[in-house]
């Protein structure tokens, strides 16, 4: 399991994972007498798994662990890094040899993979605000909150917190982050009630945010290291070597100086734990991604329906900034002008990634919402966000616009008698806003495909809803991500058409 | 009606208009000939105040525009000139994105705040009376040039201004349109339609012409009756540029 502060997704994982596949575990002739253990992991994630210290050297107690198992394997631990996400596909592709990085002993992963022991025993920890004293205990969940609405509850995306939480409470809104440090953060401004996080998160950060621990913990469950299926022997080598390490007290020590031991730790050396993969057996052995996949069809339907309203609820917002941002800039005062054209400036300079996150976090918290309305921060910060960032690129288009229709409009629109604004209202912008039609059109499926960037303060739109479906079921790989992309482009390709038909009309009347 | 006193516009360095004079009478027709590039256009750019000048004075009627005063945007001094003078270019200058109809209602919709079926009446009038009556519903680029420079003047007319005035207004047509258009403005002077028309046709000036002004490098250096100013230019400089487009199609012009 992993945690980080604002996780980039989209194009950082491919450069970094493609380059896995071609570099890591290629062979270097001559560069290392020990064989390489390639192993995958997600720096991102951070302390204490896997992180930099303040030397820029990779720690962490996964760190310490594989190297030491390596070690007594005669072989040389290398790091490669990759987004959590994405992890278990670098290892089915042959990019590492196995992934060590949180990741719990479920069934659903063993159907794809093979396990060694495990190596570390968590627990469930349900962490709540401080100031909220009615949520005393785990049953409290399944009643009705005081104060209207349904209990909000972070958990990280396709984990086991995550999974527990929705079978176990359906009654509660599970809010599914990327990162937890977002989720206390949440907390912290009161769009969220609790938290469900497994140990090393609990540990890490309850004692720096205002949360307190909700009973005793529960779902005790195990981290296991993952390899392709094929690679028993690798993974005999290794079982066998975290047996001694557990056995001579080198996991133990480990695990104290990252504060990470716990008694339940001691059940690591019992057979039953140690023999917990044999008695997990894949449910549904024989389901197709297909089956699998059509299952998860009402969700995707449900997130597309969300990536149309963000789209469309967004746009008509970006134009109407844009036109008004544009017309200031060409028509306004001066100190306007300049003001304006920074905020252009500023917003086409910086990502909508960290526009979005700063609106969400910081922005919207300062806002003070009422509490019923707690459920749509996250989407009307959304909708702010693109529509914001686009009316920057609407704000330029209008410019163009307006500055290529002919002077002469203007003057036989004022010699007519007509007041500026008048000659402006009635004669330069409806002319302008014909001619921006094609581009405005193509920055509306610019726009609807960015609306995938706003999963990042938990909207659960397409692009999200996929990748819960993907981690929760991997072997449903290919026919979700065919289902999803078909879903994509059966919503962007009439607007390719359009666009094509608006420039020909277009070209049609400059003739 | 209009009275110019003097008035002199910079364009940098360069003198556009050096001291102009003017004065045109109610229900007089004003031509304003003389060589490209010799203030003419901006001459009347000014009269509209689509241009600001530095110095001189504009009177039209108990309106006055002082330098630089009608530099502000919006003021109601330049509304109300505006509506009294009317303007039509020699590019047309049509909106493409309005029919016909809706291009000379605009005026009288937006600038003279009528009703929309009265703008839309006073528009078939008009462009009835300009012989377009059957190509309401057409779009400016559906027309012909002497067709759409009709249109525009009709759209001029149709704020009712005292003064109308032309911008070389068939410099861009071929003879036969030119035709159509000078015939139109020959309709609006035996009306009573008070007007300055810059122009190179000379044959329409000399007959439709209350007055001649031959204007050159900002000055204007000769006027007079047409017969007299055509027949005996007095001034050295308008003797030249007469001699030089007596080669010319008279009636149109360049």
């Amino acid at each position: 399991m992993r945690f980080s502060a604002g996780r980039a997704r989209r194009a950082e994982w491919r450069p970094s994972c493609l380059a896995a596949l071609l570099l890591a575990c290629a062979p270097v002739a001559g560069f290392a007498d020990a064989p390489l253990l390639c192993w995958g992991g997600d720096e991102e994630g951070g302390a204490p798994y896997i992180f930099r210290d303040a030397s820029g050297r990779l720690v962490g107690f996964e760190v310490e662990l594989v190297d030491s198992l390596a070690t007594a394997m005669g072989r040389t631990a290398r790091f490669q890094q990759c987004q959590w996400d994405e992890l278990l596909k670098l290892l089915a592709t042959g990019g590492v040899d196995l992934v060590v990085n949180g990741y719990e002993l479920t069934t659903e992963r063993l159907a794809t993979n093979i396990a060694t022991i495990p190596y570390f025993a968590y627990e469930l920890h349900l962490l709540a605000s401080r100031d909220n004293a009615q949520l005393a205990s785990w049953e409290v969940l399944a009643s009705p909150r005081p104060g209207g609405g349904r209990w909000r509850v972070g958990v990280l995306t396709a984990t086991v917190a995550d999974e527990y939480l929705t079978h176990a409470f359906p009654e509660v809104e599970v809010v599914r982050y990327d990162g937890t440090v977002q989720a206390f953060r949440d907390i912290e401004s009161g769009r969220l009630d609790a938290t469900l996080t497994d140990t090393p998160a609990a540990l890490i950060y309850a004692p720096q945010f205002p949360v307190r621990q909700v009973g005793a913990p529960r779902q005790r469950g195990y981290y296991v290291m993952y390899l392709r299926p094929g690679e028993e022997r690798l993974r005999d080598a290794l079982d066998a070597a975290l047996r001694r390490a557990i056995a001579d007290g080198t996991l133990g020590r480990v695990l104290q100086r990252y504060s990470l031991w716990s008694e339940a730790q001691a059940t690591l050396a019992t057979p039953e734990v140690q023999n917990l993969r044999e008695t997990l057996r894949p449910r549904e052995p024989g389901a197709s991604g297909w089956r699998i996949a059509r299952h998860g069809l009402p969700l995707l339907l449900r997130a597309a329906g969300m990536t149309v309203l963000l789209s469309l609820v967004s746009m008509p917002l970006a134009i109407a900034i844009g036109l008004v941002v544009a017309l200031g800039r060409l028509y306004g005062p001066r100190p306007l002008g300049v003001v304006l054209a920074a905020y252009v400036e500023l917003l086409r300079g910086t990502p909508l990634l960290l526009q979005l996150l700063f609106l969400y976090y910081g922005v919207l918290p300062l806002l003070g919402l009422p509490d019923a309305m707690r459920g749509m921060a996250a989407f009307a910060a959304a909708v702010a966000g693109l529509a914001i960032n686009y009316s920057a690129y609407e704000a330029e288009i209008y410019r163009a616009g307006l500055l290529a229709i002919p002077a002469g409009q203007t003057e036989a629109a004022l010699a007519l008698g007509l007041g500026r604004a008048q000659a402006l209202r009635r004669v330069v912008v409806p002319q302008a806003v014909r001619l921006v039609v094609p581009p405005v059109t193509n920055d509306f499926i610019n726009l609807f495909k960015d609306t995938s960037i706003c999963s990042v303060i938990t909207v659960v739109e397409l692009s999200k809803q996929y990748n819960i479906l993907v981690n929760n079921t991997p072997r449903a790989f290919a026919a979700l991500a065919l289902l999803t992309s078909v879903l994509y482009l059966g919503m962007s390709y009439p607007l390719s058409v359009l666009t094509r038909r608006l420039e020909r009309h277009r070209t049609i009347l400059r003739a | 009606m209009i009275e110019v006193q003097e008035l002199v516009k910079h364009h940098g360095a360069h003198r556009v208009l050096d001291g102009v004079s003017l004065a045109v009478a109610r229900g007089d027709v004003a031509a304003v000939i003389g060589p490209s590039g010799g203030g003419k256009s901006t001459l009347l750019r000014c009269i509209n105040a689509l241009e600001p000048f530095e110095s001189g004075r504009i009177a039209v009627g108990d309106i006055v525009l002082e330098p630089d005063r009608h530099r502000r945007a919006d003021s109601a001094t330049l509304l109300a000139l505006r509506r009294r003078v009317g303007m039509v270019f020699q590019q047309f200058n049509l909106f493409p994105h309005l029919t016909v109809l809706d291009n000379v209602a605009i005026g009288p919709r937006y600038a003279l705040g009528h009703a929309q079926d009265q703008a839309e009446s006073t528009a078939r009038e008009l462009l009835g009376r300009v012989g377009l009556a059957d190509k309401l519903r057409a779009r400016p680029e559906q027309l012909s040039g002497g067709q759409q420079q009709r249109v525009a003047i009709a759209r001029a007319l149709a704020v009712a201004p005292d003064v109308l005035l032309f911008d070389e207004p068939t410099s861009a047509l071929d003879p036969r349109m030119a035709a159509e258009v000078l015939a139109v403005i020959d309709d609006l002077a035996r009306g009573g339609q008070t007007m300055i028309v810059v122009t190179h046709a000379m044959a329409f000036a000399r007959r439709v012409a209350s007055a001649v002004h031959v204007m050159e490098a900002g000055r204007i250096v000769e006027s007079g009756p047409p017969d007299r100013v055509f027949a005996a230019p007095a001034s050295p400089l308008s003797r030249s540029f007469l001699a030089q487009i007596e080669d010319e199609d008279p009636e149109t012009g360049g």
